[in-house]
């Protein structure tokens, strides 16, 4: 008999196997069971059955004990204490602060039944109770009849600082409107009467800080009542909150908290605008602006400090609220979504301003929110139109692509890149918008018919033409600012590397003046310029600059993963193509551990980062890490990225090092995929498939097949043809295949010509590989012709080169040991 | 919890402890709202410990790791806590009145539940592992899959199992005593 724990595994591969099958199957293999399994099907059985039943015994386990949690053990223990000049009477909640109690006075002095906060230990500090002595001045003056009073402050016997209030009884404000079936009119009004609380407070300087639908009660008679105001003050929560970027926030926080909270930056009354703005958002719509519902809370941030809400009217269609949507539309939702702007100073500058355009639109007079203003669309346009990740992620990946040739040239990678497609929508976009922009307040000189648009421009006119319009216009730093960092992404994208630069470089300049050096904003105007000036080739220009970007992202509230993580890329290659691996190992091995915590949003930059170090790997001649990067990467990549060019390039290069492993099989059908994956792909893309293409050769010549070797192999040659200059070192590789090829057809004659020029392509590009390799390939060829005196130094050098860079187990070493052998073989002169 | 570097070691005692009383917290927090919502805690935590050093040098799996196994040892401490306040006395069960009646099975269910998986870890690491994951970190299959490195389809008939085995377990062994 097996012991348990031996029976265990196999017990469970037969549960594995079994599970998922229907009823009659999983019985005739359980019937069908091998002699030495016999013993495992009762327990099999058993847990079969278990399985199928509904219950869940760890939820149900851990739901109880959730539901079973008392706040704390000694809270019961509180109950007819006395608390200063209070009774406690009950519990009534646990709130973030700490717990609630319902007291009354101990001496009897008055009926009132009171609300008794115990502040939580840490939460408050030693300075409350002084606090409270401060501000009593403040906290009287807040009386007004829709705030809850605060009424008393101390400490119990044991220190913990406790704050007495109005006791409220009622529904919160959410509850009240849907219980009663109120009209939205009616809403508004109580709203109405929510901001005149406000305002009071705010008249006597007093922020509230954490406005929510929980904070704010309807009595039975219909009164809105404020609760917790004051509190923050007394908490001394007033200047730059902590808690919230501190991680004391919670996704309950994140929900009603302003960007300005989120990102710790000073909270003005600009914040309860904002706050009521939620409200009522909430309130009219039937919905929340923002989706946050099983969000993971960096994401949760991010949504709410960057996404733009959806306009009220248009949650409330969702909502399937036809009626509420109809009203909503026009004025209220530009009321709402002008309280809810990310920048507090864009917002209504007070709840008065707020509480008056709510009365003129309840009046049916018109509200003074209007569309939003230029700047506001500026920066909601750009937001919609990075450069950041995508494209730098895009051009990172040709640098150390192809055949591992290409990571030497910077000079290369121009030259490519200025082939690049031109992305005509994007820019014609820009360009429309900036017209549209800065056209109405000058048509006479920028009219869409007398302008330089002509029916055949090319995108870089258009941009030139938007560039030009936008200096001339220079008025307005901040309706700049972003429109020049649209247009330097532009620029960048089409492989205009220059202006790409100029317009960035003002791009810059605006942010720190707009938004100040260490802002989000200008860091990421940062990291776009370093990667246009690392897809210049500006190697030694970029990297100080990205090293900024970087430096910047890891001083911001929240970090920023994705963006992050392209600058580290970036700086990756840098170093990869100056010959510092080990330094592009780690800075890619940084990137990568970021990435992961990133979240969804990152995760292309995970499987971007995991593919640079495969290509790293595979440079440097470590095929089995590359080879288990590239599977890594493959199994990792979003869907996009799996419909999108990354699956072909990826497979084209997992084909390749599987290939140079000896698995022909799966090497010529991941490169067979790569082939189909890269059909009908342009541009710089189109030549990332010359790899695939030279690796479907080399399959099919291993096969025996020379003459589709030949043909898959001078594909890579038009590839190229249509891609980069004829004296390009990305010619090198191809010309030596289709020769090598031509070599082994026998016809030597005619690969001679096309070896000299990749040799003489390999002298120039200053790679020593690919030197020795063509070196080597060469000396076949003339051997082959007989001609061996010139062949000798050639094979010799090319494999001593080779064997120096690669190392003897490296295909191409091995390959040149072979040729040289031929060569001793035929009795080579020494 | 793999600690495989000195500078780990060091730092986990400090993370540690944080992630204790974050879980303390949203434990008490989550009392009203009648269910754990462990994603919660683990992004809170998360964000808290995302700039201490400690963390910087754990990686994602580990840290999840780490909170689940915190979670588990918060919830059952505070189940052995509430036991022996009944056992004692105390005027809890006055003020709490019938709640406490109807639901007092389930911290003996809890406190079970983490012997069953005790006893489930010396047959099955994985299969403890994804339970904590999932029930206690909160982890989708896909994201549980990806942190222990194996197909969404084994951590589903892993999870089955594990609930089957768990259920048996609780309620008291089957015929085949000895089977798991």
């Amino acid at each position: 008999m097996r012991t348990p724990a031996e029976r265990f595994p196999r017990l469970r591969e037969l549960f594995h196997e079994l599970v998922d099958l229907p009823a009659g199957e999983r019985e005739a293999r359980l019937a069908g069971l091998s002699p030495e399994d016999g013993d495992l099907a009762p327990s099999l059985r058993e847990l079969l059955a278990a399985a199928d039943a509904p219950e869940d015994p760890i939820a149900a386990a851990l739901s109880g004990a959730g539901r079973e949690l008392e706040p704390d053990p000694e809270a019961g223990g509180l109950i007819g204490r006395r608390i200063g000049p209070w009774e406690v009477v009950r519990w009534i909640g646990h709130g973030g602060m700490g717990r609630v109690f319902l007291a009354r006075r101990a001496d009897g002095a008055f009926d009132q039944e009171v609300a008794l906060k115990l502040i939580r230990p840490g939460f408050a500090s030693r300075q409350l109770l002084q606090r409270f002595r401060d501000e009593r001045q403040v906290l009287a003056s807040l009386a007004h009849p829709h705030i809850a009073r605060l009424l008393d402050g101390g400490a119990t016997e044991d220190g913990l600082p406790y704050l007495v209030m109005e006791h409220v009884e009622g529904a919160t404000l959410e509850e009240h409107c849907a219980a009663r079936g109120l009209s939205l009119d009616e809403c508004v009004d109580l709203f109405l009467a929510v901001c005149a609380a406000v305002e009071h407070a705010h008249r006597n300087l007093v922020v509230h800080r954490d406005l929510k639908p929980g904070n704010i009660l309807v009595t039975r008679e219909g009164e809105p009542k404020l609760l917790d105001f004051g509190i923050a003050k007394l908490l001394g929560r007033e200047a730059g909150d902590a808690t919230l970027t501190q991680g004391a926030a919670t996704l309950g926080t994140v929900t009603f908290a302003s960007p300005e909270q989120l990102r710790g930056e000073a909270v003005t009354t600009a914040n309860d605008v904002y706050s009521l703005g939620v409200i009522l958002y909430r309130l009219l719509s039937g919905r929340h602006p923002y989706d946050l519902d099983d969000v993971p809370f960096p994401e949760a941030v991010r949504r709410v400090c960057e996404s733009e809400p959806p306009p009220p009217s248009r949650a409330a269609a969702e909502a399937g609220d036809a009626t509420a949507a109809r009203v909503l539309r026009g004025d209220l939702d530009n009321v709402i979504l002008l309280a809810l702007c990310k920048s507090p100073a864009e917002r209504y500058p007070s709840v008065a301003a707020l509480a008056a355009d709510l009365r003129a639109w309840r009046a049916g007079r018109p509200v003074a929110a209007r569309q939003p203003t230029a700047r506001y669309r500026a920066v909601k346009f750009v937001r919609r139109h990075r450069l950041g990740v995508a494209a730098a992620a895009v051009t990172l990946l040709s640098l150390v692509g192809g055949l591992g040739a290409a990571a030497w040239s910077a000079r290369q990678a121009r030259a490519e890149a200025r082939r690049a497609e031109l992305e005509r929508a994007r820019a014609e976009e820009v360009s429309g918008f900036l017209q549209g922009l800065l056209g109405a307040t000058n048509s006479s000189a920028w009219g869409p018919r007398q302008g330089p648009y002509g029916a055949k421009v090319t995108v870089a006119e258009v941009l030139d033409a938007a560039a030009r319009r936008l200096d001339r216009h220079a008025g307005q730093p901040a309706v700049a600012a972003p429109l020049r960092r649209a247009l330097g992404a532009s620029y960048a994208g089409i492989g205009l590397y220059a202006p790409a630069e100029r317009e960035l470089r003002l791009a810059l300049a605006l942010h720190r003046r707009v938004y100040g050096e260490r802002s989000l904003e200008t860091t990421r105007v940062w990291n776009d310029l370093g990667g246009a000036l690392f897809l210049a080739g500006k190697h030694r220009e970029a990297e100080p600059v990205l090293r900024r970007a970087v430096a910047l992202y890891r001083g911001q509230a929240a970090r920023r993963p994705a963006e992050e993580t392209s600058a580290l890329n970036a700086l990756a290659l840098i170093r990869a193509a100056r010959g510092e691996p080990e330094e592009a190992e780690r800075l890619l091995e940084d990137a990568l551990a970021l990435a992961r915590r990133g979240g969804e949003e990152a995760r292309p930059m995970v499987v971007l980062s995991i593919a640079n170090l495969g290509q790293l790997h595979h440079f440097r001649g470590n095929l089995a890490a590359a080879e288990t990067a590239y599977r890594e990467a493959l199994r990792l990549q979003t869907a996009e990225q799996r419909r999108g060019w990354e699956d072909a390039f990826l497979k084209g290069q997992l084909g390749n090092v599987v290939l140079l492993r000896g698995d022909l099989d799966e090497g010529e059908r991941l490169l067979r995929e790569a082939v189909r994956g890269f059909a009908g792909s342009s541009g710089e893309r189109f030549r990332w498939s010359v790899a695939a293409h030279s690796g479907l050769a080399s399959a099919l010549w291993q096969r025996g097949d020379l003459a589709g070797a030949e043909a898959e192999a001078r594909r890579t040659l038009e590839i190229m043809a249509a891609a980069a200059p004829s004296d390009s070192a990305g010619f090198v590789a191809p010309r030596g295949l289709v020769g090598s090829i031509l070599v082994e057809s026998g016809r030597a004659a005619e690969a001679e010509p096309l070896l000299r020029e990749a040799l003489a392509g390999a002298e120039r590009s200053g790679n020593p590989f690919l030197h020795a390799a063509m070196q080597s390939a060469l000396g076949e060829c003339l051997l082959a012709l007989g001609r061996r005196a010139e062949a000798a130094p050639l094979l010799r050098d090319g494999y001593r080169n080779l064997l120096a860079t690669k190392g003897a187990e490296n295909p191409y070493t091995r390959r040149a040991a072979e040729r040289l052998a031929r060569l001793d073989r035929q009795g080579a002169p020494h | 919890m793999a600690a495989d570097s000195p500078e780990l070691d060091r730092l986990l005692p400090e993370i540690y402890d944080e992630l204790r009383r974050l879980a303390a917290a949203a434990l008490r927090r989550e009392q009203r709202g009648h269910t754990l919502q462990p994603t919660a805690l683990v992004n809170e935590a998360y964000l808290r410990l995302a700039r201490s050093p400690g963390l910087q040098i754990l990686d994602r799996k580990q840290f999840l790791a780490l909170t689940a196994r915190v979670m588990r040892q918060v919830l059952v401490e505070h189940a052995r806590a509430r036991q022996r306040i009944k056992r004692g006395g105390s005027p809890l069960r006055v003020t709490l009145g019938d709640d406490l009646a109807a639901s007092t099975p389930s911290y003996f269910d809890l406190l079970a539940l983490d012997q069953a998986l005790e006893r489930l870890g010396r047959l099955s690491e994985q299969q403890v592992r994804i339970v904590e994951l999932r029930y206690l970190a909160g982890l989708s299959v896909e994201e549980v899959a990806e942190v222990l490195a194996v197909s969404p389809t084994t951590v589903k008939r892993d999870t089955a199992m594990a609930k089957a085995w768990l259920m048996r377990e609780l309620r008291g062994r089957g015929s085949d005593a000895d089977a798991g």
